[in-house]
């Protein structure tokens, strides 16, 4: 088991590393440059700057360098938000994008679970197919049309919750439903479809020939072994979180790693573009080493690495 | 001896979009206390659902027991609530399945799967319920029981899984034991094993053993009595004697000539029983056999036969055996089985009489 993960960790640096290098070389393609009044500066300005940002060495040198910081984690200094380094404004970022993830996988994963139980129990019923609408919207629409409706709807026209910003728990109840129904509908026709798998299953009839009662029956055998084939797509999902916020945190005006990240795109900011990838990229690997270490601890007969 | 279960009429069918399918129709024997009782027929014979239906498994829609009783203890189980079924199922009644690979919960380690009926009926908990699970386990033959516990089913072998099952099944002291061709999944050296285990569990127990299967020398092994199935019906039924050594359904006679024996020419051809049940989505007018039969007779096509009596334990639903019937001679397997092993019975002087070309 330890030896699995160092092997897994080590493949995932190369990862790492592989993506830095793409990163750093298709920067180099982007158009424009990162001083947004590029006009009012004077050749001079522009060739002191870029000296001091030193963009005017070669390439190769300039990948040297980056990596050299890198391996000492330092990911450079923003060129935009005064010179503050790039570690600092994702550590000052990460909190409300991560607490709105995690709300949403959290919420999504629940309500997607009872919804495909519920479905699949109750199959070919008004409950199925009513579960099942929802999660073909959930499914169809795209994340960022359920926020303006709920923006609309919830904030403007009800004048239940905030429309935007992040202050207060409060602030947080929009965002995360509109991100969390993407997940809500995969993970419900997911469960659905490997409920009715296994109520096929010999051990369920065997269970059923116990005497067991209907809930200990889908509580005890059948959810979690539906669960395991659900587990495979959290991977993906995790990663459609990820690139969800950017959407959702642009839209709700959420001070989170998402709207950094789109950001600094539009102001070709190197550094910063370059560290949230990065950030980004080792955040996704991790969570698939971690999906792929639940998977051992919810299906018995998967022992990673070969070991008993 | 006392009988503990007494199927009486009973009918199941399974509505499907192609039509309404009679898997059992009017299937009617007894089961008496601490016997064997086999029900052997060919694959589509109704055996299965037989069994099923009388633990109340058979999932309904698409299934139904339209007739009939299945009478336990004064009760009929075949209008007990789902709920006063509960009470009966893995307590009084337990099953045995074909497929020990496929049986047991992959993600529950052995000890849970056992403890669980304990809980349920017997309100075993806790070391209790461990002490139980042992015993269970020594019961059926595995070694290291103790180890065993917190094992998962993959780490067992296929024999030892079914000897697990069996464990569920035996878990609260059920009065009656289905077996659902609980060998035919298993190669033939493990097979054996399970069967000794069975008989072993039976002697110690005492329970009431129904064996379904298609493997007539298991049930010359197990069986106390056997009932021949085919197309949903009951055709015969007797002690295992009488099935073997004095059939009277032409159905019988085909399923006994073509078990292989050792004595068997090798250059010969096994005898089959030539063509296919019939579909039970509209079962056949008359004896459903009748098309297979080279024994046939007109009103086999016409009217079903009604079961006659041959002896106080051995029924057959056959025409031939109507009086007025023509006296016919059983296949040369069938007469050399009767007059080998048991010359001296009726069946045997008759085949001499009738003949011996």
């Amino acid at each position: 088991m330890g030896r699995y993960i160092l092997q897994r960790l080590t493949y995932g640096l190369i990862t790492f590393f592989l993506i830095a290098t793409f990163t750093f070389f298709l920067m180099d393609l982007l158009p424009g440059s990162p001083y947004q009044n590029q006009e009012k500066l004077t050749e001079t300005q522009i060739q002191l700057l870029n000296d001091r940002y030193g963009l005017n060495d070669p390439l190769p040198v300039r990948y040297a360098t980056y990596l050299g910081n890198l391996v000492q984690g330092d990911l450079g200094v923003s060129f935009r938000t005064a010179n503050r380094p790039v570690t600092d404004l994702i550590m000052e970022r990460i909190g409300p994008s991560a607490q709105l993830g995690i709300q949403a996988l959290v919420l999504g994963t629940f309500v997607g679970l009872l919804l495909g139980i519920v479905a699949a129990i109750r199959h070919n019923t008004f409950i199925d197919y009513g579960s099942m609408f929802i999660s073909v919207i959930g499914i169809s629409v795209p994340s960022f049309v359920f926020a303006a409706l709920l923006q609309y709807y919830v904030g403007v026209k009800l004048q239940l919750l905030p429309v935007a910003f992040w202050d207060s728990p409060a602030h947080t109840i929009l965002p995360t439903i509109s991100l969390s129904l993407g997940v809500t509908a995969s993970i419900a026709r997911f469960v659905r479809t490997e409920m009715l798998e296994v109520t096929g299953q010999d051990y369920v009839t065997l269970a059923k020939a116990k005497g067991l009662t209907g809930n200990a029956i889908v509580w005890k055998h059948m959810v979690r072994n539906a669960m395991i084939p659900a587990i495979t797509i959290l991977g993906p999902m995790t990663a459609g979180l990820l690139t969800g916020t950017f959407v959702i945190e642009k839209i709700f005006a959420v001070p989170g790693l998402g709207e950094l990240f789109v950001t600094s795109i539009t102001l070709n900011d190197y550094s910063v573009i370059m560290g949230t990838t990065l950030f980004f990229s080792g955040l996704f690997i991790i969570i698939i080493l971690l999906v792929d270490l639940l998977y051992g601890v919810v299906d018995p007969r998967i022992r990673l690495g070969g070991n008993n | 001896m006392e009988t503990i279960l007494s199927v009486r009429d009973l009918a199941v069918s399974f509505h499907t979009y192609a039509g309404t399918v009679q898997a059992v129709r009017n299937v009617s024997f007894d089961l008496k206390k601490g016997e064997t009782l086999a029900i052997v027929g060919e694959s589509g014979s109704g055996k299965s659902v037989t069994s099923k239906a009388i633990m109340r498994l058979i999932p309904n829609p698409p299934g139904e027991i339209t007739n009939g009783e299945i009478l336990f203890e004064g009760k009929d189980l075949a209008k007990l609530s789902e709920k006063e079924m509960l009470k009966i199922r893995g307590r009084d009644i337990a099953m045995i399945f074909q497929d020990p690979m496929t049986s047991l919960n992959p993600t529950m380690t052995i000890y849970k799967q056992i403890a669980e009926g304990l809980k349920q009926h017997q309100g075993l908990t806790g070391e209790d319920a461990k002490k139980r699970t042992l015993e269970l386990l020594t019961l059926v033959g595995i070694p290291n029981p103790e180890a065993r516990l917190k094992q998962y089913p993959h780490q067992l072998s296929g024999g030892m899984r079914q000897r697990i099952v069996i464990a569920i099944a035996l878990a609260c002291n059920p009065k009656v034991l289905i077996a659902d061709e609980p060998t035919t999944a298993l190669d033939v050296t493990i097979q054996a094993q399970i069967l000794e285990l069975l008989k072993d569990i039976q002697q110690k127990t005492g329970t009431a053993i129904i064996f379904i299967t298609h493997d007539l020398g298991v049930v010359a092994n197990m069986a106390d009595r056997v009932a021949v199935m085919y197309a949903g019906k009951i055709v015969e039924k007797g002690t295992v004697d009488e099935i073997f050594y004095e059939p009277r359904h032409p159905y019988a006679w085909g399923l006994l000539g073509s078990m292989p024996r050792p004595s068997d020419d090798p250059n010969e051809a096994l005898p089959a029983i030539p063509g296919t049940p019939p579909n039970l989505l509209n079962p056949p007018k008359g004896d459903a056999f009748a098309p297979r039969n080279p024994y046939a007779m007109k009103i086999d096509f016409e009217k079903e036969p009604p079961m006659f009596q041959i002896s106080d334990t051995h029924y057959a639903a056959s025409w031939l055996l109507h009086p007025q019937a023509p006296q016919v001679s059983p296949p040369k397997a069938i007469r050399d089985l009767a007059l080998k092993y048991r010359p001296d019975s009726a069946f045997a002087k008759s085949i001499l009489k009738g003949g011996a070309e």
